[in-house]
Formats: structure tokens, sequence, C-alpha cells
């Protein structure tokens, strides 16, 4: 979007205002404001900007399904929270919750409004209503893409240069794999999306591996359980975020790193490294006392995925030539003590 | 029967600029369906950082 038409993301669609039975009661209704205003000032004094942030404006119709999103991840944002706690004491979280899950991280939650009717603002810029403000059931490109626009929307459709994901190359979109319910919720409160029943999985689709050669169907059977989907199939480097909370800004660079996933150490993948450095939270008087206790890499879904790749064409890519595993010498300077033990050395083949 | 027409006659003229002026004066949507008003009014902010997730 050019500067010069950002305005247009808050122009409303005349036609819809006979059509579209949400808008039949009147701006004010949802949005309060004065509605005679004169001045765009007097007009959105004690405006609502996202009266969806209250889940009773859309509950008084749609009741079950905001009842079930007020306890999932999207609106709970309490996987955020999950992802760090481990490294404070408990003085600390305290301080954490008061001071920067409430006041950051909270802020990040997805409305019913950021999907369906005006994309979600980041850092305070939203690329405003997605139709004219008509009630869309889902437009991934201006809602998905623009939360996730960091690492996971421009890695799937190829913006960094990478691999486009087989996938977006077959003309699937994020809500061909994740499911209406995982958004909505099922109306579980999950700590982690890990938790989360029927979450993706290649698995879901791919039961059976079709294999034609006899040396796939021996890399499948030889590897499963012991390698992730993503360990092979990932198409090569991805965006890994550094020192985003320290204040200066963050980096982000691509990498391709192979290791043991830290929630299931027999299992080796694609980790991600997470922008967590000691002194992300300093400014608020926390240490960090048990920084070490996580890792500063994540086993990542990444959404580069390729049928084919140096792996799947070769053993020797990973049992020779070791091609993106984490070594003692490529691991994080700084980092946390528990990184060390995401490291593999994959051992050669005897043939 | 011809004082309920009456009746009608007048609410109807007394109601019908009413509804015209609450109509009219609905600002909300005479601005946000404007183009050009929307162009003078909204100004795009200063963007920087990098995007989440």
């Amino acid at each position: 979007m050019k500067a010069e038409e950002y305005y247009k993301g808050y122009l409303v669609n005349p036609e819809l205002l006979a059509k579209d039975p949400h808008l039949s009661k009147g701006c004010e209704t949802c949005h309060k404001g004065d509605k005679s205003g004169e001045t765009k000032e007097q007009a959105h004094e004690g405006m609502v900007k996202r009266p969806s942030d209250n889940l009773k404006t859309c509950g008084q119709c749609h009741g079950k399904i905001a009842a079930a999103y007020g306890k999932s991840l999207h609106y709970t944002t309490i996987g955020q929270r999950q992802g760090v706690m481990a490294r404070f004491s408990k003085a600390e979280l305290k301080i954490f919750d008061k001071r920067v899950f409430e006041q950051s991280c909270r802020s990040c939650h997805a409305s019913c409004g950021g999907c369906h009717v005006k994309s979600p603002p980041v850092s305070g810029i939203s690329l405003g209503l997605i139709q004219g403000h008509k009630f869309v059931r889902k437009d991934e490109g201006k809602t998905c893409a623009f939360c996730h626009g960091g690492r996971v929307y421009p890695e799937y459709v190829g913006e960094y240069g990478g691999a486009t994901d087989v996938h977006y190359q077959k003309g699937m979109m994020c809500l061909d794999c994740h499911k209406k319910r995982e958004f909505h919720g099922d109306g579980k409160k999950y700590l982690t999306k890990q938790a989360v029943k029927d979450r993706p999985a290649c698995t879901n689709c791919h039961k059976t591996i079709n294999s034609k050669t006899l040396l796939t169907k021996k890399a499948h059977s030889v590897h499963r359980g012991k390698v992730s989907c993503y360990g092979c199939h990932s198409g090569g480097q991805y965006r890994n975020c550094y020192d985003c909370h320290e204040g200066t800004g963050a980096k982000a660079e691509p990498g391709f790193i192979l290791g043991k996933n830290p929630r299931n150490t027999k299992e080796v993948t694609t980790l991600r490294v997470i922008p967590t450095v000691r002194n992300s939270f300093e400014k608020v008087g926390i240490r960090m006392e048990k920084f070490d206790a996580l890792p500063n890499y994540w086993n990542s879904p990444v959404h580069n995925i390729r049928k084919r790749t140096d792996r799947t064409r070769s053993c020797d890519s990973c049992h020779t030539d070791r091609t993106g595993f984490l070594t003692w010498e490529t691991l994080l300077k700084g980092g946390a003590k528990a990184n060390e033990r995401l490291i593999h050395t994959p051992k050669p083949i005897t043939r | 029967m011809k004082t309920n027409r009456l009746v009608s006659f007048f609410l109807v003229l007394f109601l019908l600029p009413a509804w015209a002026w609450a109509a009219a004066v609905n600002q909300c949507i005479s601005c946000h369906t404007d183009d050009q008003k929307m162009k003078s009014l909204v100004k795009p902010p200063a963007i920087g950082g990098e995007g989440e997730g």
C-alpha cells in the first residue's frame, strides 16, 4: 500500500449500509462517539476504535463463538507468557505480568474485528478496513499476514527470496491448514499452541507417503520419529530474529538451523532463533535469574516446505557434510546454557 | 376515521423533517463514505520496525 492511499483503509463502502445487517443499527451502536459531531474531534469523542475487543459486542448475536474465543490463544495471548516464564524467579514473574504481559503482549491480541473487519494494528499501523467495512469470512493476506508478517507469512509466499512454500504454490492459504476451530477456539483454555488439540500436522493430509522409489520409502521409514518433516523438507533459509528486546531494534537474518527439538530431544528438526536475550527485560527491572533454563532456539514449523531439497536428494547433506547442523562453533554467543543440549551430530552412514 | 387521518397527516408532517434531519446529520457516514474528505482527514503514520510472528 502506498502512503497516499492509506486513507482508503478508512473508507466505508456505502453499498454495504443497506445490505449488511451488521451495519443496519448505525455506526454508534458499536463505535459509540457522537454521530452528529461536526468536526472529526467532536465526532470521535468517546469513540470505541475496536468494539470487538469487548467480546460482548459480537457475543450479542454470536454468543457461542465469542465465549469460546475468549479462551483461545489468539485472544488470551498466554502462549507468549508461557514461552518465557521459566526464565523468571517468582518475583520477576510478578513484575513481568504487571509491566510487560498486560501492557505489551496483551495489546497484540486479536479481536473478532481484527480478522473479520479491519486489518489488525501492528506497532500502531493497520492496513485499514478489509473490504470497506464488510464483515468478511477471511482474507489471510490482510489479517494473518499483518501480524505474522515478520517471519511466517513472507516465508510462506517466498518474499524473502527463498523457496516459496509448495503449498502456497499449489494455491493453499493459511486457513487450508489452520482450521476455523483453531482460531475461534474449542472452549478450552490452552496455555501453548503445542497443547492445542487438532492443530495442523503434515500427516493430516499426507497420511501415506506414496513413494515411488525404494530410496524414498527407506528414507521415510528410517527417519520416522527421529527427524521432523521440516527437517528434510524445509526449502532452505528462513528468517531468524535476534536481539528484538534489547531496545536497539531488531535484527533479522536468514538462516537454516538443524538440531534437537527442545520439546522432544529424540527428534531432529528445524530450529529458529528467538529474540529474547539476557537484558531483554532489564528496563523493567527483570534480570532473568533463570535465563539459562530455556534455550534461545525453538523447534519451528517453518513455512517454506519443498518436496525436493538438498537433504532429500542426498544422504550426504546431513550424514557427511552436516549442513545446517548446530555446532559448538555456531552456537549463539552469550546464549543460554540450555542451547548446548540441542546440538546433534549425525553419524556417518556405513555403506 | 376522519380524526385518525388528520392525526396521521400531522404526524407525517412533523416527523418526516425530523427523520430527514437525523439522517442528514450522521457525520460518521457522510465522512467515511466521502473519498476526498477522508483523503484530507486521514494522515498515514510513520512506519518503522519489524513485523511480528
